[in-house]
């Protein structure tokens, strides 16, 4: 179970990033975080991963502290960041270090496998595409078996073709795996099609603005008639967390015809 | 089987262009190099021949071609040689150590940046011979004064790339060391190195390229053996076939150890694909 206790992050010069979010995710499940740009998701992601402090409150998985990186919490940047000195097979092995080659090797291989690129294992990165490349990253986080894998907007940077793809890969990962995903996005469709339960969030600061859980039986149709419900409700209520009104209101008036 | 570890492979991987591009500049490049100044000795030597021009302060390739041999043949030209590249490669090690490991230190803490760079920066922009007078006080007119100025000549560029490089490793990198969780010193062996080592053998050549130039101003202040003798030699017996020779030796070393540090770098940066590597077309 991984749990967030009233966190809240504030930058340097006075600048609040997160105000008490409290959120927990039961093992397994899958948490999907949507909000708009700068309401704090990336932050929010970096204190479950260790990777940044809060200011205050905490972050605690099976109800010890997160204050560092651990091995059992996996992260997938938004970029692949995958190390270009290394081959794709040096990339996904990048955490396995000290164990055995052969183990080693055969971990790589299957989790290349898991994600489509065996093929690909002696190529540098700057040999792959975009999508190849996250793929990539997902199977560098995955091949060390993390019990929860964080996913800042991995797919966000690809195309509508490949982004169908890869969310069918991950969901078919974390059916082998059975990994806590928390998955950010800015993508109500993708968040209703993968997640079991949705946070929306609002920003300035970033908060908890509602929480909706996804009851759609698995697999998931894309675009069937219950999912789309589902996802205009998020959408919707997005839009009182952006308070689109708010920022239409301070836009100038369009001249009179 | 991939391209990368078989770039001479036959037949390169469907959709793969990278071999293709490579191999159009493999053998082709070096000879090519050849050509312009193969070209133009052959030109000078034809000209000088054919009575068109005299060759008596250019001497005709054949002419050097002589000087070298016959200096080759007394056991001078061996001795100048080496005495020039040791001194070059006392000076470089020297350079390249202090250099490294200044510039290392000064990336690694802004405290330590805070207080030796501006220093560093300060004495940089003075002229390199400026030094002369002082290395021969204190270290006296034999060797030491020599690679002291040499090495001073390659810590810059060494100090300068070192630290350069470590500032503009990302931290996003960085932070993919920080989830696997490196300690301090596998941060530095996993990603720090890597991350650093095209900028450092660029700031190497560099360095290397200073040393054949700082090694000259240093045999001209005194050496009684050394190609900057040669040099100095030439100039004052008049004669120009042996200053010549001189400096196309020079050239040819410059080359030489250029090359060699490239080679030596090269398997660990074949991951580089640059635009010096395939052109801009
Ligand atoms: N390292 C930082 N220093 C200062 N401000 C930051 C830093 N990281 C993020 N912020 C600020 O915090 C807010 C939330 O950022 P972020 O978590 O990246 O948003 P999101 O991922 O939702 O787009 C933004 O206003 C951003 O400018
Ligand atoms: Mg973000």
């Amino acid at each position: 179970m991984l749990t967030l206790k009233q966190v809240s992050k504030t930058f340097g010069a006075g600048q609040q990033a997160l105000s008490n979010v409290s959120l927990s995710v039961s093992e397994g499940r899958i948490l999907a975080i949507v909000g708009g740009s700068g309401c704090g998701k990336s932050t929010l992601l970096r204190a479950i991963a260790g990777l940044d402090s809060p200011t205050s409150g905490e972050a605690l998985l099976d109800g010890s502290r997160i204050i560092g990186p651990r091995e059992e919490i996996g992260l997938v940047f938004q970029e692949p960041r995958l190390l270009p000195w290394l081959t794709v097979r040096g990339n996904v092995g990048f955490g396995l270090e000290g164990r055995p080659d052969a183990e080693r090797r055969a971990l790589v291989d299957e989790a290349l496998e898991r994600v489509g690129l065996l093929d690909k294992a002696e190529v540098w990165p700057r040999q792959l595409s975009g999508g190849q490349a996250q793929r990539a990253a997902l199977a560098r986080a995955l091949v060390v078996r993390p019990k929860v894998l964080l996913l800042d907007e991995p797919f966000s940077a690809l195309d509508a073709i490949t982004r169908a793809d890869l969310q069918d890969h991950l969901l078919e990962l974390w059916a082998a795996f059975r990994a806590t995903l928390v998955l950010v996005t800015h993508d109500v469709e993708e968040a209703v099609l993968l997640a079991d339960e949705i946070v929306v969030m609002s920003s300035r600061p970033g908060r908890v603005f509602e929480q909706v859980a996804v009851d759609l039986p698995r697999p998931r149709e894309r675009r069937s008639a219950a999912l789309e419900a589902v996802a205009r409700s998020v959408a919707a209520s997005l839009d009182r967390a952006i308070d689109r009104n708010a920022v239409r209101r301070s836009l100038p008036k369009p001249a009179a015809a | 089987m991939t391209a990368i570890e078989h770039p001479d492979a036959r037949a390169p991987a469907v959709g793969d262009a990278l071999p293709l591009r490579r191999r159009s500049g493999g053998w082709g490049r070096p000879l090519i190099g050849f050509a312009l100044p193969v070209g133009l000795a052959l030109l000078w030597e034809a000209a000088v021949r054919s009575g068109l021009a005299n060759g008596r302060l250019v001497a005709p390739p054949s002419r050097i071609a002589i000087t070298i041999v016959e200096l080759w043949r007394s056991g001078d030209l061996p001795l100048h040689i080496w005495a020039t590249v040791w001194r070059v490669a006392a000076g470089f090690g020297l350079g390249v150590i202090s250099g490294t490991t200044l510039g290392a230190l000064a990336g690694a803490s802004v405290l330590v940046r805070q207080i030796v760079d501006p220093t560093i920066q300060g004495l940089r922009s003075v002229p390199s011979i400026a030094w002369v007078p002082l290395f021969i006080l204190w270290l006296g007119i034999f060797e030491p004064s020599k690679i002291a100025l040499i090495s001073v000549g390659v810590f810059f560029p060494v100090y300068l790339g070192v630290l350069g490089a470590i500032a503009s490793v990302d931290r996003k990198t960085i932070e993919v060391g920080r989830i696997f969780r490196l300690g301090r010193f596998a941060l530095v062996r996993r990603i720090l190195l890597p991350a650093i080592l095209p900028a450092y053998a660029l700031a190497l050549r560099t360095g290397l390229g200073l040393g054949w130039m700082f090694v000259v101003a240093a045999e001209f202040m005194g050496a009684s053996e050394g190609l900057g003798y040669l040099l100095v030699d030439g100039q004052q017996l008049g004669k120009p076939d042996q200053i010549i020779a001189a400096i196309l030796i020079f050239a040819c070393l410059g080359k030489l150890t250029d090359g060699l540090l490239v080679s030596v770098s090269a398997p660990l940066l074949r991951w580089q694909d640059t635009v010096a590597e395939q052109g801009l077309s």
